[in-house]
């Protein structure tokens, strides 16, 4: 598709610059990215995408918003607490530029849902704050050869690099064999919105020069920086031959299954927060929804398009996202969360357990 | 001893007086771990080990571009010449 005299001068401080220029403007208005993750990373790149023109930005995102989001994750005002943030977000993309097509997902990332996230994207960015959703990013953006820019931040450090599938070294390649709970959580650590902001213009400029067809600066290269003392630099990375997603002896039809139906996410306010996430999408009727939990005298504090936020009781709210995806806080304990989804998506709304789990039933009475 | 060259990333420097690149000597990954303790003190050592003596995670160290968790961990051996690079895993966003 061509320019039109609107969206040259609306871009025309780009297209001056050789970095862009009228070709590579043409190929961003043309092109698909998939942001996995819109919170601290995801809000900035978000931002500068769509304000940049690119043709159709994907966003996935489980969460809902919440209060102590808010000082880093600059897409959200106080008006979205309670809102899934795929919707906060689209709304609030669609304001910096109508023109840009927008594409929301409720998804929980995981094995069995990451094809359906990033399919038909000509670059996927890192958005995420889990070292698994990460990795089954990384293994699928191998599997289906799509550029891969990869970001992380926490405190004052941040990291980035380009992973080019059959080029460059993947991700776990150079950060193999990590696991959540070993790994420090911004819930507790806290993080420095100048981090985020620096590693997210790093990955935004990477994914420029990709859809422009230019080499990646970070192609085999990890940027480090640390906002506390403004140290930075590139340091090599190099393919790992033995690595079991892009060495020679990788088999990515294995599934590693590292999809968790409950997780307990600690440290969200002083509130315990379970997230449940179901084997597949359950495509969730939020009218229907809205309508039993109101007969039921359920109060619903935050109504959206993509999502649900009620008061179960004084002390537990629960949001539901289209996709599933519920997140439960204030439960005391894994058991009670299980139940509190099953009362309203199993018994409620009728939706099939095996759709949620294999053995959800057997885990309900076990847990 | 082999005689090896240690390459530090700025966002670790602090831990070496800012220095990024020392030749130090050790027969294995942990001897020059505590090689390079013994130079800038502790501080280096407690970034990378872990209280059972183990690699932390969120640390990897390559041997002449090879990551040690496919070699023998800390006790992956060295030779004259060989480059040792430490790189802090990044979580978050
Ligand atoms: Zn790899």
């Amino acid at each position: 598709m061509e320019l039109s005299d609107a969206e040259i001068e609306r871009y025309s401080r780009q297209i001056v610059m050789d970095e862009i220029g009228f070709e590579g403007q043409q190929k961003l208005k043309n092109a698909r990215v998939t942001v996995i993750g819109v919170g601290g990373l995801g809000s900035p790149i978000t931002q500068q995408l769509v304000a940049m023109g690119i043709g159709t930005v994907r966003i996935v995102d489980r969460d809902v918003v919440e209060i102590s989001n808010l000082h880093r994750q600059v897409l959200y005002g106080d008006e979205d607490v309670g809102l899934s943030k795929a919707e906060a977000a689209h709304d609030r993309l669609k304001r910096i530029n109508p023109k840009v097509m927008i594409e929301p997902l409720t998804l929980s990332i995981n094995d069995d849902t990451v094809d359906e996230a990033i399919n038909n994207s000509d670059v996927v960015i890192d958005g995420l704050d889990s070292v698994s959703a990460r990795y089954s990013i990384n293994r699928a953006c191998v599997r289906l050869k799509i550029p891969y820019i990869f970001g992380s931040a926490i405190v004052t450090t941040g990291s980035s690099t380009s992973i080019i599938p059959g080029k460059t070294p993947c991700l776990e390649c150079f950060q193999p064999a990590l696991k959540d709970d070993e790994m420090p959580k911004c819930g507790t650590e806290g993080v420095h919105p100048a981090i985020l902001t620096t590693v997210s213009s790093v990955q935004v400029s990477e994914a420029i020069r990709i859809i422009i067809g230019k080499e990646p600066n970070l192609a085999n290269k990890l940027f480090l920086a640390d906002v506390a003392n403004l140290d930075y630099d590139k340091v090599k990375i190099i393919k790992q031959l033995k690595c079991n997603v892009c060495g020679p002896d990788a088999d990515l039809t294995i599934k590693k299954s590292k999809r968790k139906l409950i997780e307990d996410i600690c440290g969200r306010e002083g509130k315990s927060v379970h997230i449940i996430s179901p084997k597949e999408n359950l495509e969730i009727n939020l009218d229907k929804l809205n309508n039993i939990l109101e007969n039921d005298n359920l109060e619903i504090i935050r109504k959206g398009e993509l999502g649900t936020t009620l008061n179960y009781n004084e002390k537990i709210t629960v949001s539901i996202v289209t996709s599933g995806v519920s997140i439960i806080v204030g439960a005391l304990e894994e058991k009670r969360a299980l139940e509190i989804f099953s009362e309203i998506i199993i018994n409620k709304l009728k939706i099939n357990p095996e759709k949620v789990h294999n053995e959800f039933q057997k885990l309900l009475k076990v847990n | 001893m082999a005689e090896v060259k240690v390459l530090i990333p700025a966002v670790m420097s602090s831990s070496t007086n800012g220095e990024r690149e020392v030749d130090v000597n050790g027969n294995t990954v942990i001897e020059v771990i505590d090689e390079l303790s013994k130079k800038y003190g502790e501080d280096f050592k407690n970034k990378v080990i872990d209280n059972s003596g183990n690699l932390k995670p969120i640390i990897n160290v390559y041997v002449n571009d090879e990551n040690i968790k496919f070699l023998e961990d800390l006790h992956t051996k060295l030779k004259d010449k060989d480059e040792i690079l430490f790189l802090p895993a990044v979580s978050g966003g």
